[in-house]
């Protein structure tokens, strides 16, 4: 599967000149937002790298199994970070917390998802406190909720986790069940901006051997080379296949955007909406893109194609660059891309957890048909 | 047929113009001893409008954008110091963070200052004014001399309460101020509204000089021609508009150069092929408008919140599309003149709004419509012309269900009436 | 066909005309198409298990969003099902889009999706019951109605895909013409219409498509249903038709004593428009036989108000005046239409047509009539259904309107010699050709075939005959008197046995 072919090409550190790959590749598995932060963000982690060096990027089974580590992520919307971009010491403000609560000293920093800009943080976080981030992460795209990670199917808890927010204010979050983590923070992310600098999941490093998804910051990265290399759409989505196992489902014009269109559950952030597509060559099918914050489900002349946990992305054809779901507009040719996920997604505790019925669409997977 | 319309496209080495008369698209060279400078390429135009028509053109287009891009790029050019006041809850703690990542948005920045303060995307307070903070940062830039300020508050699309008390204090403080506030642009993220008010404060001085020798210029020639400014989106606007407003006309010619090669070539709908330095280059027109979005500008190392036409690099050989693609074939700065001497009044918004229903989802589109309407009748759009060329309402991801980002497109017909001169 | 009542399995188009799907958003792929049973489907699993021919509500889960719908409509395709029934809130233009795509048929309703299913279950369990209550809704209807239209409108509203026309003799005086048309796959059902003291009796027509959505004996029952309704109808309209046409008629006299000037405001209330540019229309026998009797006029003035409701038609003589009013003297199209329409009914009722140029006001109106008159004269001689614009035939027109037997009775007095000669008919024919030609011998020659010492040779000897065609102060006279002959004698020649139609 795809976690086996994102190992090609493992790197050893990121470093400024990887800082553009990163961010494209980070934009393919996750194409929720647009580039309204890019710069600030790119630059931000650019200056840290070349002020402090290239952070080592190691393999979770090259460092030793009493390693403390802390994942990191940005929770809330990269609008929001967009609009309110971090005063610059939140993530490590997050992560002395709970080292303070916990006595402990991290020693090393990972992903809690490594896609969009979540998959920047860790390596500003790393940057900052001086070590080295792991090539795993717990979700290897993004889902919505923070117990959606393979720590949690593999029982580590979330908390004690810590959210600080570009207001420079903070929340400490102890649960006894992990899915109960999210539904306390919500609130609390939307009261300081949006937006919240998040560490959770601590856990020593023999632990993430078993209970994390490896290799993901590098796959992001070869992923992202691959997007900057061209901006032919057939060359990329070959190139894709090789190094993701990603196809290309149809092309085709956005002919319409529906909103509220599926029961609205709010617990889950943004409501649902839908993309109707007509698909340009081969059969003229009629296309449905459900969209939640992430793409949940393609179907064609009504027949479920694809859907979550499966990992799907649009590639906007007239540019040769990925589409993000908060710039889309009728008129526009696209590519749909369907990716699959990490394994453990497929099996029944993640199908539970993060499939189709978790979307409120109670239709059989496709691969599992 | 209607009069002829002129496109101007001024570069920092000389100016070009075509003259448009229905089908027909005339470049315009000055013949010596009359120079190519603005004014003598606009009045050789008029002239040549005369032949073209006996009524002679009606209006110029003129597109000042790779002026204000040389000077922007140029060290040594006159363009006045610019004084950045954020508005945000927290000072930023890295200094990357804490200025502009484009380098020549940087360059014009004389000084940096935070208020304590702000708004989130819904316009909820985070901080409430810092009036203290507010109080001592206006008396330190009154002192610095610099006279130029741009003003950028989070959250000030939803509630621009902070930065309007921040730039009346400034006002009050630096009496002939030029202030420049990031709510009237609206758009996402700090860095692209931050970016766009330094270069309005910086372009303020230069648009006006070209505006007023363009418009002085055709006030000496014979006929009521009106002078227009091309906009970065490809349609135009009025020069009043535009020297309160200048940003607006950055980045124009991109968007020109595709609407002029799509008219020459007789297509509505169309992908074409530009030269950009030496490798082609892709944009788009649909409707007879040049696609736009908000994208990085490669001049400048940023986004800005007005919209250009993003060129993409063409890969060698031919990609599969359903649109003719076509190469432009001419001289480039001729495409530039006739997408000038063709452009409609436009003009866009771009807003995040609250919904919980179907209805009030269609009552939030259909106010940003009718503001964005009203936008382009003052950018000089006859009542009763104007088109909702694009509308698009998505689901802001991540973010309360509910939270929706809105984008109108507006394009109209020139207003001929005495009116609306 | 009568009597047995239908248990044949009902169709789609049938429940689409009763409640509760009456009024709902259609989008049938296919009307005829059966239905055996309703299914309520709460889920997708139990649409998996739906079979062919029946249709689905769905509801519940099954109706959670666009999404929903998309997919069961592909189930529905999947298993060959009748139609897919849901409500407003779950579909949107791209559903109804996607069903057109897979052919398969879309119910939209307002109400409730358990309601609504209940009904159809009801309904589709009891055929015969149901298209009791469909007959009884449509009787409802039909009694409703006061005029002939009305009653069509509700046979051809409820008959969708059967076209009916209620037909006097071979002219369709209200519905769908298509109703007579042959096709291979329809079987034409008439219901005759009798009415107290008619000479022709009217025929209900309709034209049901084999094998269709409405079964024969349906569609023959619901024409018997409308017989009583049109029968009143008809009668009334004969009788307010008799009233109008008086008043019309005197209304017309009375306009033509006004002479030049405004219109006065009646013409108004008798939904006239003068005043604009006017273009009368004279219909007129082919062959004139005195003034014709209430019903032709009421026929005529059927067949030509039809799509043209607001035209007049006032009988006069032996003919029917009618015009048009524009704001452009020069648009005939609304005219040409109306004309095309009429084709078949001119012919069938042995009718000629002539047209007026366009003139303004009440005086210019009276002038395009008597234009209109002098056109029909010439229309006759292309025979019945013939058309012609004073436009086109100008002066032709007045010669075509002279008493030519008159005239040649003048001829038998003065030109004795000529008369009495056995080759009068050449040698008036070819003195008519050289003056037709303004005195030209060559073009006269090459119009009459001859050689041009024959023409020469022609005139001498009618000259000698007294016809003297070269004095000018006789030219004029005897001009119209050899175009009276020429008419007369070739009149008689090809009129002594009328052609067939």
């Amino acid at each position: 599967m795809s976690g086996t072919a994102g190992y090609l090409g493992a790197m050893a550190s990121i470093s400024a000149e990887d800082v553009p790959a990163l961010y494209e590749g980070a934009k393919f598995y996750s194409p929720a937002v647009g580039d309204a932060g890019r710069s600030s963000v790119t630059s931000w982690l650019a200056g840290l790298l070349e002020r402090n060096g290239p952070v080592p990027l190691m393999r979770v089974e090259s460092v030793a199994p009493d390693t403390q580590c802390v994942a990191v992520c940005v929770l809330g919307s990269g609008s929001a970070m967009a609009d309110l971009p971090p005063a610059g010491d939140e993530f490590v403000l997050a992560v002395r917390q709970i080292e303070r609560l916990q006595k402990v000293r991290f020693g090393a920093v990972y992903p809690l998802a490594a896609a969009t800009i979540s998959a920047l943080v860790p390596v500003v976080t790393a940057a900052q406190l001086g070590v080295p981030l792991l090539d795993a992460d717990g979700m290897g795209r993004t889902f919505a909720l923070i117990h959606h990670t393979a720590m949690h199917l593999a029982g580590v808890s979330p908390t004690p986790l810590v959210a600080v927010g570009p207001t420079g204010e903070s929340v400490l979050v102890e649960v006894l069940s992990g899915p109960r983590a999210d539904r306390m923070l919500r609130a609390n992310v939307d009261t300081v901006g949006g937006w919240a600098a998040l560490a959770a999941y601590p856990v020593d490093a023999g632990t993430l051997r078993r209970a994390a998804l490896p290799g993901t910051m590098s796959r992001i990265t070869n992923v992202g080379r691959v997007l900057l290399e061209t901006t032919d759409p057939e060359a990329l989505v070959t190139r894709l296949g090789a190094i993701t196992g990603c196809r290309r489902v149809a092309r085709g014009r956005i002919a319409e955007l529906e909103h509220l269109s599926r029961q609205n559950d709010v617990t889950i952030p943004a409501h649902p909406s839908s993309l109707v597509v007509e698909e340009t060559g081969g059969l003229g099918r009629q296309l449905r893109i459900e969209l939640r914050s992430e793409i949940v489900a393609v179907f064609a002349d009504g027949a479920l194609i694809a859907g979550a946990p499966d990992l799907m992305c649009l590639l906007d054809v007239s540019r040769g660059a990925l589409a993000t779901l908060d710039s889309l507009e009728p008129g526009d040719l696209i590519d749909v891309l369907v990716t699959p996920a990490d394994a453990v997604w497929y099996s029944p505790e993640g199908m539970e957890m993060v499939g189709l019925a978790s979307h409120g669409i109670p239709l059989e997977h496709p691969r599992r048909r | 047929m209607s009069a002829p319309t002129i496109g101007v496209s001024l570069r920092p080495e000389r100016a070009y113009a075509a003259v448009v008369h229905g089908a027909t698209a005339v470049p315009v060279e000055p013949v010596a001893p009359a120079r190519n400078d603005a004014d003598g390429v606009i009045a050789a135009a008029v002239a040549e409008a005369r032949r073209a028509a006996p009524q002679g053109a009606d209006a110029v287009t003129v597109d000042i954008a790779p002026v204000l891009l040389d000077a922007l790029l140029r060290p040594d050019s006159e363009i006045p110091p610019v004084a950045v006041v954020r508005v945000v809850p927290r000072a930023a703690t890295d200094p990357v963070l804490a200025q502009s990542p484009a380098a020549a948005v940087e360059r014009r920045v004389a000084g940096r200052w935070t208020v304590g303060g702000g708004h989130d995307l819904l316009g909820n307070e985070l901080r409430p004014l810092d009036r203290p903070g507010l109080a001592r940062i206006a008396a330190e830039l009154a002192a610095t001399g610099i006279r130029h300020v741009a003003v950028v508050a989070a959250g000030s699309q939803a509630r621009p309460a902070h930065e309007r008390e921040v730039a009346d204090a400034i006002q009050a403080a630096v009496p002939g101020a030029r202030i420049s506030v990031a709510s009237d642009y609206g758009g996402q993220g700090l860095t692209a509204r931050e970016a766009t008010v330094v270069l309005d404060c910086a372009l303020t001085p230069l648009a006006e000089r070209l505006l007023d020798r363009c418009e002085r210029t055709l006030a000496r020639l014979p006929g009521d021609v009106r002078l227009r400014v091309a906009r970065g989106d490809g349609g135009y606007s009025t020069p009043s508009r535009i020297r309160v407003t200048p940003v607006m006309a950055f980045g124009a010619t991109d968007a020109l150069e595709l609407c002029g090669a799509a008219h020459l070539a007789g297509l509505d709908d169309c992908r074409v092929l530009l030269d950009r330095d030496g490798s082609p280059a892709a944009g788009e027109v649909r409707h007879r408008l040049a696609v736009v979005r908000l994208a990085e500008q490669p001049q400048l190392g940023t986004e800005l919140v007005v919209p250009t036409a993003a060129l993409t690099p063409e890969p060698p050989g031919s990609r599969g599309g359903d649109v003719p693609v076509i190469r432009a074939p001419h001289d480039q700065r001729l495409l530039a003149c006739v997408g000038a001497a063709i452009a409609r009044p436009a003009s866009w918004l771009d807003e995040v709004a609250f919904i919980e229903s179907a209805d009030e989802l269609e009552r939030v589109r259909r106010d940003a419509e009718e503001r964005a309407t009203a936008m382009v009748m003052a950018n000089g759009a006859a009542p009763g012309t104007t088109h909702i060329a694009e509308i698009s309402t998505v689901a802001v991801p991540y973010s309360p269900s509910g939270t929706v980002r809105i984008r109108v497109r507006v394009a109209g017909a020139p207003d001929d009436t005495p009116a609306g001169r | 066909m009568r009597a047995r009542p239908s248990t044949s399995p009902i169709t789609l188009g049938e429940l689409a005309r009763i409640r509760p799907l009456a009024g709902a958003e259609l989008h049938l792929a296919d009307p005829a198409r059966t239905v055996e049973q309703v299914v309520l489907a709460e889920t997708f699993d139990r649409l998996r298990h739906c079979l062919p021919h029946e249709l689905v509500v769905l509801h519940d889960e099954a109706a959670t969003g666009g999404w929903s719908l998309a997919a069961a409509l592909h189930l529905a395709w999947e298993r060959n099902l009748s139609a897919v029934v849901v409500s407003r809130t779950v579909a949107g233009a791209s559903s109804a889009a996607l069903a057109e795509r897979l052919a398969m048929s879309l119910i939209v309703v307002e109400d409730d999706p358990i309601e609504v299913a209940l009904q159809l279950a009801g309904q589709v369990s009891a055929p015969a019951a149901a298209r009791a209550q469909r007959q009884a809704r449509i009787a409802e209807l039909l009694a409703e109605q006061t005029g002939i239209r009305g009653v069509l409108g509700v046979l051809n509203r409820e008959l969708q895909g059967v076209p009916v026309a209620l037909v006097v003799g071979e002219v369709v005086v209200a519905g769908q013409a298509a109703a007579l048309a042959e096709r291979p796959q329809a079987r034409q059902i008439e219901v005759e219409v009798h009415a107290a003291g008619e000479r022709s009796a009217a025929r209900l027509v309709a034209a049901a498509p084999v094998p269709g959505p409405a079964g024969v004996d349906q569609v023959a029952s619901l024409l018997r249903l409308a017989r009583p309704s049109l029968q009143a109808a008809w009668a009334r309209s004969r009788l307010d038709a008799a009233a109008r046409a008086a008043h019309e008629q005197a209304a017309f006299g009375l306009l033509r004593r006004l002479g030049d000037g405004e219109a006065p405001s009646w013409t108004a209330e008798l939904g006239w428009q003068v005043g604009l540019h006017n273009r009368a229309v004279w219909l007129a026998p082919e062959r004139p036989e005195g003034e014709p009797s209430e019903e032709v006029t009421y026929l005529i003035r059927a067949s030509w108000q039809r799509g043209h409701g607001g035209w007049p038609l006032i009988a006069e003589g032996d003919g029917w005046i009618s015009w048009h009013s524009g704001p452009d003297a020069d648009d005939v199209a609304a005219l040409r239409r109306a004309l095309t329409g009429f084709r078949d009914s001119a012919v069938a009722h042995r009718l000629v047509v002539g047209v007026g140029r366009a003139h303004e006001g009440v005086g210019g109106l009276m002038r395009s009539v008597a234009e209109a008159r002098l056109a029909a004269h010439v229309a006759r001689e292309a025979g019945a259904g013939s058309v012609q614009w004073f436009d086109q035939v100008g002066a032709a027109a007045a010669l075509a309107w002279l008493p030519t037997t008159e005239i040649a009775q003048v001829a038998d007095l003065t030109l004795a010699e000529l008369m009495a000669a056995k080759d009068r008919a050449p040698l008036v024919q070819t003195v008519l050709a050289v003056l037709d030609a303004g005195g030209s011998l060559s073009q006269a020659s090459k119009q009459l075939g001859v050689h041009r010492n024959t023409v020469l040779a022609r005139l001498a000897r009618a000259r000698q005959l007294g016809l003297t065609y070269d004095e000018p102060g006789q030219r004029l006279a005897l001009h119209v008197l050899c175009y009276a002959l020429t008419t007369l004698w070739s009149r008689s020649r090809s009129g002594s046995e009328p052609s067939p139609p």
